[in-house]
């Protein structure tokens, strides 16, 4: 199973939710204050805060896909 | 029309709501739909005609041609343009780089409470006197200005009959007045800080920047100062609350995450206007009506989860609505969130022994009187006395 985190910038507005809710995952640039993804997320914790931020995201910017290979 | 609102008042499906100048509308205080609307961008911030006063005149007066620098009442493409050019000077970090400067206001007001001596009014002293002085430092205006716009903003929040429309609305010219004055400032002396950014850089017209520099400055301070208050009302109407803060200060933050999910003190229920035939919870909005969104404080279905009506700081708060969602979530939640921190903190560590100094019955809450319910209660600016 893998897990695909999207993040669109074409979406994302900077209001730094998933920063917040998952410092390890998202970030923000310092030019655009938009979202910048920093990795896939490795274990059960990441994968909770991951789904915590794409359902709390503002914009609707994140997207969670499981996919099995 | 002061009354104790009730805090365990039942969530409100969408219902028919008729404004005061006779023509028909919907309102809901229920959570999932309140998130629903917020989320949804086939609803406009901008109602198509005037609301009637509904909340004393509070958004009619918010309408005029500066509104197009107002974040909360534009829609995209503009809003989106806006958003974007603000949003890196908002972000976690840069709010976060703030920390010290939010430290030494917060130690500053207390020192002046110790030296002023017990009781004393803590929302002058304190409520408004942190995240004001800290707006002030964040966008780079001298603090010595803040009776300009904190003067003004009180009687433009004032839902009692004591402010009326017209009181509302000559506010706001006040409110632009200073506004224009701080512009004239900046230009004539432009330093390195983010309100000449924003005047010199940002391309906005004057009528723009007063309705953008009015937002800034009013949600900058207005709304933080109701949180400290109703926080500081809620840790210390039972003994044992603020002794359990106290004694596990390192989790200040999730405090801070309870009093917004519980007090829900942000103006966060701007109306809505369908753009389209839109169904929301099984109910159809027409295009053109508007929706008065109020957001209970529960923060979650009350239905499965009966105990979110409790203010209990030592819970995780989990999701709430305090800083709104969708497009028009709070620009400036991260520095919200630190100023109550550091201001929290600050209280529970230098003021180990403060507690309310008068009756909790007689401290005064306003209900939306005009709307008929009394689910939204906030705290009015009415001094509360605090001891040490």
């Amino acid at each position: 199973l893998t897990w695909n985190l999207l993040a669109d910038r074409d979406v994302c507005l900077g209001a730094g939710v998933c920063v917040r809710l998952a410092p390890r995952l998202f970030d923000q640039d310092d030019d655009h204050g938009l979202v910048v993804l920093l990795m896939a997320p490795s274990d059960d914790m990441q994968v909770q805060d991951a789904r915590a931020a794409v359902e709390q995201c503002p914009s609707g910017a994140l997207s969670f896909v499981a996919e099995t290979r | 029309m002061t009354t104790v609102a009730d805090p365990h008042g039942a969530e409100q499906p969408l219902r028919r709501f008729r404004f005061p100048d006779g023509h028909l509308g919907w309102f809901t205080t229920k959570h999932s739909s309140c998130r629903a609307i917020m989320q949804d961008r086939r609803f406009s911030v901008h109602p198509m005609r005037p609301l009637g006063g509904f909340d004393g005149g509070f958004q009619d007066a918010l309408a005029g041609p500066e509104h197009v620098g107002d974040l909360l009442r534009i829609n995209p493409p503009e809003h989106t343009r806006l958003r974007r050019y603000l949003a890196p000077f908002f972000t976690l970090r840069r709010v976060e780089e703030k920390r010290p400067m939010v430290e030494r206001v917060v130690a500053e007001q207390i020192r002046a409470m110790q030296e002023a001596g017990p009781p004393l009014d803590f929302v002058h002293h304190f409520a408004i006197a942190v995240p004001s002085i800290a707006i002030c430092e964040f966008l780079g205006l001298d603090p010595s200005w803040r009776s300009r716009y904190e003067a003004p903003t009180e009687a433009l929040e004032d839902m009692t009959e004591a402010s009326t429309p017209a009181d509302k609305l000559a506010s706001v010219h006040q409110l632009y007045d200073f506004a224009s004055e701080v512009i004239d400032d900046k230009r004539a002396n432009p330093t390195d800080d983010l309100l000449t950014e924003i005047i010199v850089r940002s391309g906005l017209t004057d009528t723009a920047l007063r309705g953008l520099l009015l937002l800034l400055f009013i949600a900058g301070h207005g709304t933080t100062a109701l949180n400290f208050t109703a926080g500081v009302c809620g840790l210390l109407s039972q003994h044992e609350r603020w002794e359990a803060a106290r004694a596990d200060v390192d989790s200040v933050d999730r405090t801070v995450e309870e009093i917004l999910r519980y007090s829900m003190t942000t103006n966060a229920d701007m109306p809505r206007t369908a753009l389209e035939d839109i169904e929301i919870d099984g109910v159809l909005i027409k295009a053109g009506e508007t929706v008065v969104v109020v957001p209970g404080r529960p923060g979650g279905d009350l239905a499965t989860k009966p105990d979110l009506c409790r203010f209990d700081p030592g819970r995780d708060a989990g999701r709430h609505l305090a800083f709104g969602h969708g497009i028009h979530m709070c620009l400036g939640q991260h520095l919200a969130r630190l100023e109550l921190a550091v201001g929290f903190e600050g209280l529970l560590r230098q003021l180990p022994s403060l507690a309310l100094a008068e009756p909790l019955e007689s401290i005064r809450w306003y209900h939306r009187g005009t709307l008929g319910f009394d689910h939204s209660a906030q705290l009015m600016r009415d001094p509360l006395l605090v001891a040490w």
